[in-house]
């Protein structure tokens, strides 16, 4: 009789899936919860990972550095003429006053961002909007967008241009006008502006310039563009609220399901394991089938949960986070994430739904495997 | 009498086909979806530069969650992620670095 | 031939719940042969059958088939042995419940890793010739008492043993049954296979095809009858 590892290993799956097969209805679930789990956390990752690696890429282009001017520990208007003492400062190259702020629209109960670019193309009458601005206004009228200005007054601009729908992760919400209708409805005076944004020559003169500005304008507070891009690599941190909820679930869940498992074998599967023992299979064996009972359902479990976390996070637009993205807020930009999978956290995911899986269907048998198998003939 | 076909091979040929499709998401689809992106990522990194923005539009519940990266040491969001809050997105995004652990001389920049 | 040398076996040696359950068994078994434990329950029947199968170590003495010893084998060469030279029909068959009658004619030889084309088409030849092939794809808790039965000799037979052992095989049948069985254990000897049974029932001792009937009575052997 030939003898081969392969039809060895095959013959211990096939048995362990005879087996998984007479209870399908639970394992069936067992699997699609055991997917699910997987799914949630894989969704999370890519999400996250595609997200922090987007902001990266784009942050890049962020000022080197914000100033802000803090007035009694809070943000408060910068005067125009402090950029000009800071563009002096070697190694700036420029210094920017910024003019932007925010504007809630009753009609729709949602936030803008107004910015009033010192290079603005358009009329004074005219705005640029962001594609979001466009779906969550309300109804537009030949073009026109009402705004109540700071007395009270409205004011009415008419959308000269929209961005790109492409960029709407970072121009959803934007609103860009001249300086004049700015100041008039957002009440900034002559003279201020909102903060000033440097560039920088050298990057690495940053903390210097950094140190410099504490110093010579001791009411402002620099943010670097270093700072900036943190805030968003720590986006979704494992400490953060929803992953932990995220995960404790998932975690109570695989317990859940492991539980009946490492608790132990009813008498019926030690019977079973008793028979195999009697009718030759040695505890090797019988682990080896257990173990090929516990990487089937795992390792299904694995691809089906990355494969449908791939599917809702790059082909799907993460649809189950634009929800909790979302929150409270009215506008929430539509962009699609450039599929970027780590393979060094794909393989820790696999591991982890893999080997304790596994190890917690093998041991507690191993626990019945060991013992004489003479017990066997004198069950009944 | 049919033979039945052994378990084995179904739940082989059903594994590796999920698998296959997994590989060919995983290795294929960004390949193929790859030059797009590049084109929306120097879009965006264009908008970028020429505003000087410095936040993506995520959060628009208010002023102190839309621009996470300006917020000011005595806003709302600093609140620990896991306090009960008003708005969602506080419990999902740590408040930035830089105010969680002010640092007295100002801000540092690690040496790259 | 099965030499059987001085074995004892004693359970739970050393606490109060000792037990000799052989003492000092001495026996020489034909090969090719039809034998017959008899004696009443706690004899040490199953006792001694799990020791010649190499399920269970004897406390002392040795077990030899065709003179290699096959006692105090590591457990790794005890399952070998076991799966290749014995096969086993316990009590109550010991099926397993929720596997069709093929699988689980199947089960001893998986851990041997032979070609499953092979190995499947002697199980279905097995069944045929038991009058079960019909019967292949049936779940085993399916079936009547009389096709269990014969699913687990087929099992038994899988790997071809050279001895078949089997404990108490008629205590849940009607002697009708009984009868059946017995035919098809005793025509295993014309294939050469060794037929160890063991049994308190006269029906089984008193078959004319037994060859060797042993009597046992509190773990030592008190009689021995060859017949020809
Ligand atoms: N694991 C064990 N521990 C203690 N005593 C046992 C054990 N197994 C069997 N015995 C005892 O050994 C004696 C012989 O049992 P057994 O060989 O099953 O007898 P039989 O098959 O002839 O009825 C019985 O008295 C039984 O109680
Ligand atoms: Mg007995």
């Amino acid at each position: 009789m030939t003898s081969s590892w392969f039809e060895r290993q095959r013959g211990f799956l096939d048995y362990s899936l005879s087996c998984l097969w007479r209870r399908k209805g639970r394992n069936l679930s067992l699997i699609a919860v055991y997917s699910f789990v997987v799914f949630l956390i894989s969704s999370v990752i890519f999400f996250t990972d595609a997200l922090r690696r987007e902001m990266e890429n784009i942050l890049e282009e962020a000022p080197e550095m914000i100033v802000q001017r803090t007035v009694g520990g809070r943000h408060s208007l910068i005067p125009v003429d402090y950029a000009e003492k800071m563009d002096a400062i070697r190694g700036v190259r420029s210094a920017e006053p910024r003019l932007w702020g925010y504007y809630f629209h009753q009609a729709a109960s949602s936030n803008y961002t107004l910015m009033a670019p010192a290079d603005f193309a358009l009329p004074a009458d005219r705005v640029k909007v962001g594609t979001g601005v466009l779906r969550t206004w309300g109804t537009i009228e030949e073009g026109r967008l009402y705004f109540r200005s700071r007395t009270g007054e409205p004011l009415i601009l008419s959308i000269g241009e929209a961005f790109d729908g492409a960029t709407e992760l970072m121009t959803a919400d934007l609103i860009l006008m001249a300086e004049g209708p700015f100041r008039r409805i957002a009440g900034i005076p002559e003279g201020f502006a909102t903060d000033i944004a440097l560039r920088i020559r050298n990057p690495r003169e940053c903390q210097v310039i950094a140190e410099k500005i504490s110093y010579d304008f001791p009411d402002t507070r620099p943010i670097l563009k270093e700072e900036i891009q943190r805030t968003y690599t720590s986006l979704f941190g494992w400490r953060s609220g929803y992953v932990v909820v995220l995960l404790a679930g998932a975690l109570a869940a695989f317990l859940i399901f492991t539980w009946d498992k490492a608790t132990g074998l009813s008498a019926e599967e030690r019977a079973e394991i008793g028979i195999l023992k009697g009718v030759g299979w040695d505890t090797s064996d019988i682990l080896l089938m257990k173990f090929w009972e516990g990487a089937a359902i795992s390792l299904t479990a694995f691809v089906l949960g990355v494969l449908a976390a791939y599917v809702h996070v790059f082909l799907a637009s993460a649809t189950l986070f634009e929800h909790a993205l979302k929150g409270w807020a009215v506008l929430y930009p539509s962009f699609e994430l450039r599929p970027t999978v780590d393979g060094f956290r794909l393989a820790v995911l696999l591991f982890l739904s893999v080997i304790p899986y596994t190890l917690v269907t093998i041991v507690p048998v191993w626990r019945t495997a060991i013992t004489d198998p003479d017990t066997v003939m004198r069950q009944g | 009498m049919i033979k039945p076909l052994r378990k084995s091979a179904v739940f082989a040929a059903f594994f590796s086909a999920a698998a296959a499709a997994l590989a060919g998401l995983l290795l294929v689809h960004p390949i193929y979806v790859r030059s797009a992106f590049e084109e929306r990522l120097e879009k965006h990194r264009s908008v970028t530069r020429t505003l000087g923005l410095t936040d993506p539009c995520l959060f628009t519940e208010a002023r102190y969650t839309r621009h996470l990266s300006q917020a000011d040491l005595h806003s709302a969001f600093q609140d620990h992620p896991l306090a009960m809050e008003h708005f969602p997105s506080g419990s999902m995004v740590l408040p930035p670095e830089h105010l969680v652990r002010p640092k007295p001389s100002g801000p540092k920049v690690k040496p790259r | 031939m099965i030499e059987i040398d001085e074995i004892t076996k004693t359970y739970n040696a050393g606490r109060p719940t000792q037990f000799e359950a052989l003492k000092a068994v001495d026996l020489r078994i034909d090969t090719p042969s039809v034998s017959v434990l008899k004696g009443p329950s706690g004899s040490g029947k199953t006792t001694l059958l799990s020791v010649i199968g190499g399920m269970t170590r004897p406390t002392s003495g040795r077990v030899r088939l065709q003179g290699k010893e096959i006692t105090g084998l590591p457990e790794r060469f005890a399952a070998e042995t076991r799966r290749k030279t014995f096969g086993f029909i316990f009590q109550n068959y010991n099926l397993i419940r929720g596997l069709t009658v093929l699988e689980n004619v199947l089960i001893p030889a998986v851990p041997l890793g032979g070609r499953h084309r092979e190995v499947r088409d002697r199980a279905l030849q097995l069944l045929a010739r038991l009058r079960m092939d019909g019967k292949a794809g049936q779940r085993v808790e399916l079936l009547s008492g009389g096709e269990m039965q014969r699913t687990a000799i087929a099992r038994a037979l899988i790997n071809e043993p050279e001895v078949v052992v089997a404990d108490e095989p008629t205590a849940h049948l009607d002697s009708a049954l009984a009868a059946i069985l017995l035919e098809s254990l005793a025509a295993l000897t014309s294939e050469g296979k060794t037929v160890l049974v063991a049994s308190h029932d006269p029906l089984v001792c008193e078959a004319e095809f037994v060859h060797h009937v042993i009597a046992m009575r509190d773990g030592s052997v008190v009689e021995e009858e060859r017949r020809s």
